[in-house]
């Protein structure tokens, strides 16, 4: 049985080498990140790409038949939260197919995970996102494994000790004070009371003690090829304390329980945001939004559907991509009363609106947005004109636990300047076409998320609940 | 004391007509909809409150369904007519139309039963015919529209030109006489868009009228300055038809008007007409393009080495300005940021390349990604108001926004001939409409909004004239030291 040390690709490809077929889809689905297929899914609408890349290639596996499917189906209209949900169900696949047999080696697994997709696609931070969450939630249940309802008594405790004390070869390395430490914690005795099988237990306890203890190697000699453990691996998992490599036989049905809260976490983000339309928009409203967004128009046509709101929509355009267009004919077929209008003139129209409603690329740990290219022109003009700056985002993938000066900070992106329908040979001209733009804070009155409206100052509260602050802030190898 | 008393009686027979005024009003209009919100008394207010408050109610009641007014039962969208009556009935009201919404919030998602409410002269208004065979100045009464339309907020603006190559313009039948043939070319090339920018069709149109002056001959009976005025008042006329004048073409044209009033009686035709072709060519030399190379004169001081110059539209005294400072030698580069609909960033480039300046070029949505290594911003105006307002492109509105946003100084080339008494605080009251683009396909609930102008008016750090770099406050002043 192979075990995963530590967090590279080597690593990861030889640990899935007994499970072809999830490897198979790993390779295919990093394959379609690179290609391209995911690139801007913001812009995947527009309906005249200059420089489009021929379809999908004919090599590709026959897993990824569905995929492929559906990125012929609709020409390259997959979504973010459709590319996430891939990626999701991709490391469900992978974690529910292979034998890994600690919190610590799951860890191990999903920075791997974490890193190949940070490789293959590192301008959207959402594949990142999604796999910080899955490592949080790891670590959340191991801790809820750890700390279970304390037991009352203590006798059971001094029960165990003996054989704890037996059962360590290299007693004398643990000093005594480090075996009371350790029956002190309750994990010790729901290990017990749980565990029927005696090995489980003798793993459990070993490692416990090897992390505890100095002299690791000559333990550790003994099983070459054994279950990974804190001085084994690399990576963050080297931090983890050494009851995270300790088989618990529940573990991974809760693990997999919590891995499909976050799946329906994704699926029902945008219910949830789409509850709250009613509370935002009222009657005979002039609500303007820029370019194309699914979540904006998910909510707006909720409130027009749903709620029974009449209100008018402005749509800035969105050059030079036309976004605005796509989303003015969604909504306007939908019923939508919609007027378009030249990014230009969203300055002179704004004194007219009463809501602007941006979407998100990102949602940054200070409360900024990376947003598309010429939404912060709109939020500024917003806040000149005293119009509430509203960001739609579900938070499920979109969060980072990054703030806006740190390195690859804005997650900026450039696309080719053949949009821009100027050609020039001259070397006296550079023609620039960037697709985000950040908006400050302080330029947003609120989110609408998935957990409810959010204050931007508040955004780094919801990090701590999400994210664990050992999980590497980017996954670089 | 006398005075005094004059003004109470002046002020009392104002009221007595206001107090007329409204009582017409009311009469013609027994739900108060055309008037803006502040003419209500309280107790209409109220009235009207609770009006809706039992429409709401009687709404609640399943099966007696209600819409608050004749709109609503059209509000399903599907029937385009009942839009374009919307449209039509927001025309004067347009104003008050974000107001007039609020007090009316009624949720219209029920095409059926018609009317039963306290409208009886709103479902006479079903009928009227659709917005094209009727102005809103027509109507005697309106309504708010069942929604707010962005569209309708403009409504009060005349619909936008299409450039349509082959058209051409016959003249008035009953003025044909006094309309010149270099006119109708002059309308054609308005109409068309062949010329633009202010400057352009400040020049275009005194040449015009250089012909027309140079054609004319007094009629013997009349006098040739009221007679002169009146002919060219008419061309003028026709050409405002073509497209809304600009700000420059309307002071060009009073000071014309104003030359032409000063022609005495005893004057020779030949030499009023020298002297006034003269005049022209003077204005035309020394208002417009001297101005604007003193402009650009002033300007280049304010451009240092190693600066990055964000400019946006294409501005004939900016682009002088460039190429003064080029030719003084100063090294800088050039961020063109350019915008639809015009997208006259392009011939901005163009010219910037002539030069050999290094250029960046970059869209709308760039703005705020180039903004952060800029050093100055600059662009030109269409116009400026004794308020401070600045009327310029559209789009330089946004720019002035993002300077702001980053801290950067922005300047505004304008020659003083552009300067108006005109006062504007949004650029929504008065502008000018762009035709909807081609790559827009307007669906049955969609439509297309565009505006040529902005009204900046605030964020920009100083007014580059002839007379020297100036904040915007001053144009009142300057107006006034004009005169």
């Amino acid at each position: 049985m192979p075990h995963i040390y530590s967090p590279t690709s080597e690593s990861l490809r030889t640990y899935l080498s007994t499970h072809a077929h999830v490897l198979l889809a790993l390779d295919t689905f990093l394959l379609s990140l690179r290609l391209g297929e995911f690139n801007n899914p913001s812009y995947s609408d527009i309906p005249s790409r200059p420089n489009e890349i021929p379809g999908s290639p004919s090599f590709r596996a026959t897993d990824s038949g569905e995929l492929k499917e559906e990125i012929n189906k609709e020409g390259r209209k997959v979504s973010r939260s459709a590319l996430t949900l891939k990626a999701m169900e991709l490391v469900r696949s992978i974690v529910g197919t292979t034998k890994w047999t600690s919190a610590g080696e799951l860890l191990i697994i999903l920075e791997a995970l974490g890193r190949l997709f940070h490789s293959s696609y590192a301008k959207d931070p959402c594949l990142s996102n999604t796999i910080r969450r899955l490592m949080n939630l790891v670590r959340t249940v191991e801790e809820d494994l750890k700390t279970p309802q304390p037991t009352p008594g203590a006798l059971s405790v001094n029960t165990n000790l003996p054989l704890e004390g037996n059962i360590v070869p290299s007693g004398a390395l643990s000093p005594p004070n480090n075996i009371s430490r350790s029956t002190s914690t309750p994990s010790m005795t729901s290990a017990f009371a749980q565990n029927s099988n005696n090995t489980d237990l003798l793993y459990s306890n070993l490692d416990r003690f090897r992390s505890d203890s100095i002299s690791m190697s000559e333990t550790t000699t003994l099983t070459e090829e054994g279950p990974p453990n804190p001085t084994n691996v690399s990576g963050i998992a080297r931090k983890l304390p050494g009851y995270f490599f300790s088989y618990k036989a529940e573990f991974r049905q809760m693990v997999m329980e919590g891995f499909q809260e976050v799946i329906d976490d994704l699926e029902e983000g945008r219910r949830e945001i789409n509850e709250q339309a009613g509370l935002h928009i009222h009657s005979n409203e002039i609500i303007l939004t820029y370019s194309l967004s699914r979540t904006i128009e998910n909510f707006l046509l909720h409130a027009h559907q749903k709620e029974k709101r009449q209100f008018h929509v402005i749509i800035a355009e969105g050059a030079p991509h036309f976004g605005g267009h796509v989303m003015a004919n969604k909504l306007s077929s939908k019923g939508v009363r919609v007027t378009v209008i030249n990014d230009s003139a969203i300055t002179a129209l704004m004194p007219r609106v009463n809501l602007l409603l941006l979407p998100a690329h990102a949602i940054l740990a200070n409360g900024g947005v990376v947003a598309p290219s010429g939404s912060h022109l709109c939020a500024l003009s917003a806040l000149a004109n005293k119009v509430p700056t509203v960001v739609v985002s579900s938070l499920t993938f979109k969060l980072c636990p990054m703030y806006p000066h740190e390195g690859q900070d804005i997650m900026q992106d450039f696309v080719s300047p053949a949009f821009l329908g100027v050609g020039s040979e001259s070397d006296n001209v550079d023609l620039i076409c960037p697709v985000h733009d950040y908006i400050p804070p302080e330029l947003i009155k609120l989110f609408i998320t998935n957990v409810g409206g959010v204050l931007p100052s508040y955004v780094y509260r919801l990090l701590s609940e999400v994210y664990c602050v050992e999980d590497p802030i980017v996954f670089k190898g | 004391m006398s005075t005094e008393e004059e003004k109470e009686a002046e002020k009392a027979r104002k009221k007595a007509e206001k107090a007329k005024r409204a009582a017409e009003f009311a009469a013609k209009n027994p739900n108060g909809f055309s008037k803006p919100k502040e003419k209500l008394s309280k107790a209409e207010r109220r009235a009207k409150q609770e009006a809706q408050r039992a429409a709401k109610e009687d709404k609640k009641i399943p099966g007696k369904k209600a819409p608050t007014n004749a709109d609503d039962c059209f509000a399903d969208g599907s029937n385009s007519s009942s839009q374009e009556t919307s449209n039509m009935t927001s025309n004067n009201t347009s104003n008050n139309n974000a107001n007039m919404a609020r007090l009316s919030s009624s949720p219209q998602t029920l095409a059926l039963p018609p009317p039963i409410l306290n409208n009886s002269n709103s479902n006479r208004k079903q009928n009227t015919p659709p917005r094209k065979s009727s102005t809103a100045s027509n109507l005697p009464y309106s309504q708010p529209p069942s929604t707010v339309d962005a569209q309708s907020l403009f409504s009060h603006l005349s619909p936008p030109i299409k450039p349509v190559v082959t058209k051409t313009l016959s003249p008035p039948p009953q003025t044909s006489k006094s309309i010149h043939p270099s006119t109708v070319t002059l309308c054609n090339s308005y109409s068309r868009f062949s010329i633009t920018g202010s400057n352009s069709r400040c020049i275009a149109m005194l040449e015009c009228f250089k012909k027309i002056i140079g054609d004319y001959e007094p009629p013997k009976d009349k006098v040739m300055s009221m007679d002169l005025t009146r002919v060219l008042k008419e061309n003028f006329k026709v050409i405002t038809e073509s497209r809304v004048h600009s700000i420059s073409m309307g002071n060009a044209f009073t000071f014309l008007k104003n030359l032409v009033t000063k022609i005495k009686h005893n004057e020779e035709t030949s030499a009023a007409k020298e002297n006034l072709l003269f005049a022209i060519d003077q204005f035309i030399e020394k208002t417009v393009q001297f101005a604007s190379d003193v402009i650009a004169k002033e300007g280049s001081t304010k451009v240092k080495n190693g600066d990055v110059i964000l400019t946006y539209g294409c501005s004939t005294s900016v682009k002088k300005l460039f190429a003064k400072a080029l030719e003084q030698g100063k090294d800088f580069r050039v961020i063109v940021v350019d915008g639809r609909p015009e997208l006259e960033g392009k011939e901005m480039l163009g010219y910037l390349q002539e030069l050999g300046i290094h250029v960046t070029y970059v869209g709308f949505n760039s703005l705020s990604y180039v903004m952060k290594e800029v050093s100055l911003v600059l662009y030109g105006a269409a116009a400026l108001l004794s308020n401070g307002s600045v009327v310029c492109r559209v789009g330089a509105n946004g720019v002035t926004l993002v300077a702001g946003a980053y801290r950067k100084p922005v300047l505004v080339c304008c020659e003083t001939y552009k300067f108006s008494k005109k006062v504007q605080i949004d650029a929504i009251t008065h502008n000018e409409l762009t035709p909807q683009p081609e790559e827009f396909k307007s669906e049955p609930n969609s439509d297309w909004v565009g505006v040529k102008y902005d009204v900046v008016g605030e964020g920009v750090a100083g007014i580059v004239t002839e007379f020297g770099i100036v904040p915007t406050t001053s144009v009142a002043v300057i107006l006034r030291e004009m005169e």
